[in-house]
């Protein structure tokens, strides 16, 4: 209907087109000419009309169809293929719509173009970062297992595969607890929730393997655990070796201590009774040789036997005495429904133990306990005993025959850890009985070696810097390429300068200056008291009377002195090829490193720290002061503050240091270098966080 | 009446030296090997004093010497020998009801004075 009025619209408006551009006598003869004509006219009209009609309906019904394709190509575009392109033909305003739907598109690719390779590269990353991953994963000796809190396994290495010797409860997507304890993923997660930034506990999984887990949580970004790695280390084979050393060990003290036992006696019984008659004598002489002889041979065998074992700290871990006893309140009361409760101890009380055993332990006897004894509550305390820690079980009633409580202590121990109470017992170097105690009450006690000192996780002893404040260097940890060889020289092999200043004050960027440089070599692990080298630099400025309170070098003293540009030349020349070394070295080298651009002469050596290694070695110390380690390490004090008598002190003082690290394994420069950085890590954050 | 010893130790060695010690002092001696020898023969010789090592086959010494404890024997001196002389054994030892521990070696003079001591009283 819309078209047909158009139509008669259109030819009213040509009528009238047509007729306006007439004057009145064209139009008065184009009147008569017409009226002559009416009806050819007429038809006429009518017919260009109907002409008029089917040619505007042709143009004006493109309209929509090419909308329509319009509207379908761009669909296409947008769904099927990016790449296509509208066509372009049809009304000029059609075109142009079509045209810009065209470069629309065209914009698209690009964008998307873009995106996609954004995206490629982010995943290039990501997978460069996975096989980085994944190689070193594969790279591992240890066997490393990710999974989620549910224990389902997410990633696993090579050598988790040939660790479980092809399991196939093994296996991505399963769950772990096909391969490790749940009691003992559960007792780690324990721990963790406790505040342990990781638990080792040991396994042993079929056919008497021992395996040594690391549990270490992985945390989402708000800080919850969201799932674990798992590292598992097959301490079978260490462990037969310590233990064979430790058989090896205890024999021979005992072999040693009774064959001592039988001379010394039958030696004293010869002395003491000249009475005896010959044959007596002769017997007691006998037993002597034979004594002696037995012991040469047991000391060869152990000498022979030994060599290849190795230390047996491996499975333990420092635990704090309550976290102990709360751990195994928790399992106790868990597994066998005995009433537990806990007597405070009055000390605090650091052990190293694997509490994952000790637990199963103490559940394996209370169990015994309510079974045979009819206990139903036990007490559980952990008290310093002499230089020992004594873990009691203690309840009302009285002490099982000794005969069956020995047995308990060979019987296999169940949920996921190794071999009996008894070699519980002996893996921490312990003792346990039961006895009847006051009161009617009886207990078991299981005694452990107390640790040395109380770590303090987390949060290293703020030191006693002495006069100086303490300055980090953290490119002193990180070599410079042409030392990138020292890494792995061995401590002992390497000469060292160990060095010490005096300034001006404590800012060398605000200008204070260097008036004093002392430095000793160490060669072979001895310090060259002879080699040393002594300098005092006119600092160009003044010298406060603070510092000169200090060091005693006044500017009537530096007068004349040469300058820094000679003597650091000198003194880089003095400590070519050497390790440098100081104590709290970070402050002097931050006075010599100011001085590199305007000397040229550049120290790319490494350096070490002598306060940084005694905090590695001696954590729990808080003096780290030069003072206090000379003290600690028998180092007399003398001549302190002038720069080769701190030099010298310093130099003392390391090559105790050395064989102190060398004692605790640590062999290279690379390692000593990661002890320190380590330390200075620990103190970093001490600070930082206000440790 | 002379106080009667029993030594027990597998050991023959060591027997030999500590039974002519004991008989040089003056005690009536005899000899168990191994932990269930001297149950029994505390039962039969019914001693004063047991000289009692710890490591032995069967029922090692703490196992001895808490049964005796356990079966009344309050008023027997036991004096326990051990070659492993670990404080914690000690601790253990005198825990267990033993009335001395003494580590191998040892002097044999201190020895017979501890013996001496124990039974005289003085």
């Amino acid at each position: 209907m819309a078209s047909v009025a158009y139509v008669v619209a259109a030819c009213a408006t040509l009528a009238v087109l047509v007729l306006s551009g007439l004057t009145a006598a064209q139009r008065q003869s184009l009147s008569e000419a017409l009226s002559g004509q009416i009806a050819t006219l007429v038809l006429g009209g009518l017919m260009a009309l109907a002409g008029l009609v089917v040619i505007l309906a042709y143009a004006l019904g493109r309209y929509p169809a090419t909308a329509a394709r319009l509207a379908a190509d761009t669909r296409i575009l947008l769904g099927a293929n990016p790449d296509h392109r509208v066509d372009q033909s049809g009304p000029a305003e059609l075109r142009e719509l079509a045209a810009a739907v065209n470069d629309l598109a065209e914009r698209r690719r690009v964008a998307e173009r873009e995106v996609a390779r954004e995206a490629s590269a982010a995943r290039a990353d990501v997978e460069q970062e996975r096989n980085r991953l994944a190689a070193l994963m594969a790279d591992l000796d240890v066997a490393v297992l990710v999974c989620s809190l549910g224990g389902r396994v997410l990633l696993y290495n090579a050598a988790a595969r040939s660790l479980l010797a092809d399991d196939p409860a093994l296996g991505l997507g399963r769950s772990v607890f096909g391969i490790v304890d749940w009691g003992l993923v559960t007792h780690a997660l324990d721990r963790i929730r406790d505040g342990s930034a990781q638990a080792q506990v040991s396994t042993a999984l079929r056919d008497g393997q021992l395996l040594h887990v690391r549990l270490t949580p992985v945390r989402d970004l708000a800080g919850e655990v969201s799932g674990f790695v798992i590292v598992l280390e097959d301490l079978t084979s260490r462990q037969e070796a310590s233990g064979r050393r430790d058989t090896l060990l205890h024999e021979l003290i005992e072999t040693t201590r009774a064959s001592l036992a039988s001379i010394r006696a039958s030696v004293e019984a010869v002395l003491d009774y000249p009475e005896m008659d010959p044959e007596e004598r002769t017997q007691f002489v006998e037993i002597a040789r034979e004594e002696s002889q037995r012991l040469g041979r047991q000391v060869e065998e152990w000498v022979a036997g030994s060599a290849a074992y190795l230390g047996a700290d491996w499975l333990l871990t420092d635990m704090q005495g309550d976290d102990l006893l709360a751990v195994l309140v928790r399992e106790v009361e868990r597994e066998e429904g005995v009433a537990t409760s806990v007597d405070p101890g009055i000390d605090e009380i650091w052990v190293r133990v694997d509490s994952h055993a000790i637990a199963r332990a103490a559940v394996h006897l209370v169990a015994r306990l309510r079974d045979r004894c009819s206990v139903q509550e036990v007490s559980l305390s952990l008290t310093r005993a002499g230089r020992h820690a004594g873990l009691d079980v203690r309840w009302t009633g009285s002490t099982p025959d000794a005969a069956l409580f020995n047995a308990w202590l060979q019987e296999p121990l169940t949920g996921g850890t190794a071999g009996t109470v008894q070699e519980v017992v002996a893996r921490h170097d312990g003792e346990i009985w039961s006895s009847d105690g006051p009161d009617g009450s009886a207990y078991v006690r299981l005694l452990l070696p107390l640790t040395e000192a109380a770590p303090q996780p987390g949060a290293p002893a703020v030191p006693d810097i002495g006069s100086r404040p303490e300055l980090y260097d953290f490119d002193l940890f990180d070599l410079p390429e042409e030392s990138l060889a020292w890494a792995d020289r061995k401590l002992s092999d390497l000469a060292y300068t160990v060095f010490d200043t005096e300034t001006t004050g404590f800012d060398p960027a605000g200008g204070d200056e260097i008036v004093s440089v002392g430095a000793v070599r160490i060669v072979n692990g001895r310090l060259l008291r002879h080699e040393t080298f002594e300098r005092l630099v006119d600092p160009r400025r003044s010298v406060p009377a603070r510092s000169v309170a200090v060091h005693g070098i006044t500017a009537d003293l530096l007068r004349g002195q040469p300058t820094m540009d000679v003597v650091l030349p000198v003194f880089a020349r003095f400590a070519q090829d050497t390790v440098l070394v100081g104590h709290n070295v970070g402050f002097d080298m931050s006075f010599l490193r100011l001085k590199e651009a305007q000397t040229g002469v550049r120290f790319t050596q490494p350096v070490l720290d002598t306060l940084l290694l005694d905090a590695a070695l001696h954590p729990d110390h808080e003096q780290h002061s030069l003072e206090a380690i000379a003290g600690r390490l028998g180092v007399g004090v003398v001549g302190r503050h002038t720069a080769l008598g701190d030099a010298l002190m310093t130099g003392e003082v390391f090559v105790r240091l050395l064989t102190l690290l060398q004692q605790r394994g640590i062999q290279t420069l690379g390692e000593a270098l990661a002890a320190a950085r380590a330390t200075y890590q620990a103190r970093l954050d001490a600070r930082l966080y206000g440790g | 009446m002379s106080h009667k010893v029993l030594i027990v130790d597998d050991e023959p060695n060591i027997v030999t030296s500590l039974t002519f010690l004991m008989k040089k002092s003056g005690f009536e001696t005899s000899v168990a090997r191994d932990g269930d020898e001297a149950l029994a023969e505390v039962e039969r010789f019914g001693p004063d004093l047991v000289l009692l090592d710890v490591m032995m086959p069967k029922r090692d010494g703490f196992e001895v010497c808490q049964t005796l404890r356990a079966a009344g024997q309050t008023q027997l001196k036991i004096i326990l020998l051990t070659a492993k002389g670990r404080e914690m054994e000690m601790a253990k030892g005198l825990a267990i009801g033993a009335d001395a521990y003494i580590t191998k070696p040892f002097s044999t003079r201190d020895l017979v004075d501890l013996v001496n001591r124990m039974l005289t009283g003085q």
